[in-house]
């Protein structure tokens, strides 16, 4: 760390490679799903970037690390939920039209097919077993704000497939 | 695209980014400054003393309440400037502790029994200068602190914006309790404990919103 505070490319890249698995198994403790994961790995990879200058190489690097993987995950998961929250609105109608036709009933049933497990999940829980936001992140062992989030995902993809 | 991928792209946009840093300079160092700075204030507060400031250093409430409110201001100064630095965030429990302090040095003074003409408006009256003083006093302290925090990567940035906030203005109460000639305790709630409050309040919300623009989540790390 302190060769890539100098500016040294090579160092850099192979501690950006090597503190890979550390902060996997630090943000694992948050982040169960995979997507999820990787996308908490590489917000703090850039938080490690701004944050490079504050490392005292006098210290233990793997506290520092650690503390930013934390406050990383913090804020990631307080960004989730807000969006989430102001999302809620953006949920498909209860009397939605998907039976209209046997089309429809085909494009939505390819749409689920392309969804990630998590996302497909979340939307069938929430959509067609009508559970409620906290039982279905009950059940999938989650967090409601991000089974909000896989939700969210799940309908944006199925809104782009059906073309609406 | 892979995960693996994925990751390769974000490391790729790092290195690309990559220029040599400045280190932050060494705790210690910070922290003297953070003295240094309580030192001039203090200094400049002696220079305008209270006309009966002798016999008030007599007396072991005031020496108490003077002292403590000295350690709040330090120790609340050394929890924002250890904010700047990822692996020294203060925890709840040195937040609390610092906290107590400032409580309790506010407290000494608030004991102080009511004077014989203790009417709202002329407490009111009286507060009001000292309210804007303990303000002015504390503004470059408060800056200053604020822009050593920001300097770093303060990952709690509205505590951090409390903590420098709140240290400016403590030491700012503790200027105007050499100053201010007056110590009833409605006009130390007024005029020295009300801006203190308010003004670290302030800290946390509008501090807090600058030392917290390093680091908004999605922003391109070119912003750096």
């Amino acid at each position: 760390m302190a060769a890539a505070q100098a500016g040294d490319s090579v160092a850099y890249r192979a501690l950006l490679e090597d503190v890979q698995p550390l902060l996997r198994a630090v943000l694992r403790r948050w982040f169960r799903d995979p997507e999820d994961l990787r996308d908490a790995v590489q917000e703090t990879l850039v938080t490690l970037h701004r944050a490079r200058h504050t490392y005292d190489p006098s210290r233990p690097f793997e506290h520092w690390l650690a503390a930013l993987a934390r406050y990383t995950a913090a804020d990631l998961l307080r960004h989730r939920m807000r969006r989430a929250a102001r999302e809620v609105a953006f949920e498909l109608p209860r009397e939605s039209p998907v039976a209209a036709d046997a089309g429809e009933v085909a494009d939505l049933v390819r749409a689920l097919g392309r969804l990630p497990p998590a996302q497909r999940e979340a939307f069938a829980m929430l959509k067609l077993e009508g559970l409620s936001l906290a039982q279905a992140a009950a059940r999938a062992g989650t967090s409601v704000g991000a089974l909000k989030v896989r939700a969210h995902r799940a309908y944006k993809a199925i809104k782009a497939v059906l073309g609406r | 695209m892979s995960a693996r991928d994925d990751e390769h792209v974000v490391i790729d946009r790092l290195i690309t980014d990559l220029r040599p840093v400045r280190r932050l300079p060494a705790l210690a160092l910070r922290l003297g400054g953070w003295a240094a700075v309580m030192g001039v204030l203090i200094v400049a507060a002696m220079l305008v003393p209270r006309p009966d400031l002798a016999d008030r250093a007599r007396g072991a409430g005031f020496v108490l309440e003077t002292l403590a409110l000295g350690a709040a201001a330090f120790v609340l100064g050394a929890l924002a400037v250890r904010s700047a630095e990822p692996d020294r965030t203060p925890t709840r429990w040195s937040a609390a502790a610092a906290l107590s302090v400032a409580v309790v040095a506010s407290g000494i003074g608030l004991l102080a029994p009511p004077p014989a003409d203790a009417t709202l408006g002329a407490i009111l009256a009286r507060a009001g200068g000292c309210f804007g003083s303990t303000l002015a006093f504390g503004v470059g302290p408060a800056l200053a602190l604020l822009a050593v925090v920001r300097r770093g990567a303060p990952l709690a940035p509205r505590a951090a914006g409390a903590y420098a906030v709140g240290a400016a203005l403590v030491l700012a109460s503790l200027a105007m309790r050499i100053h201010c000639p007056l110590d009833d305790a409605g006009h130390l709630a007024l005029g020295h404990l009300l801006p203190v409050t308010a003004g670290t309040l302030a800290g946390a919300v509008l501090g807090g919103a600058w030392l917290g623009l390093w680091r908004r989540v999605g922003d391109d790390v070119s912003r750096t």
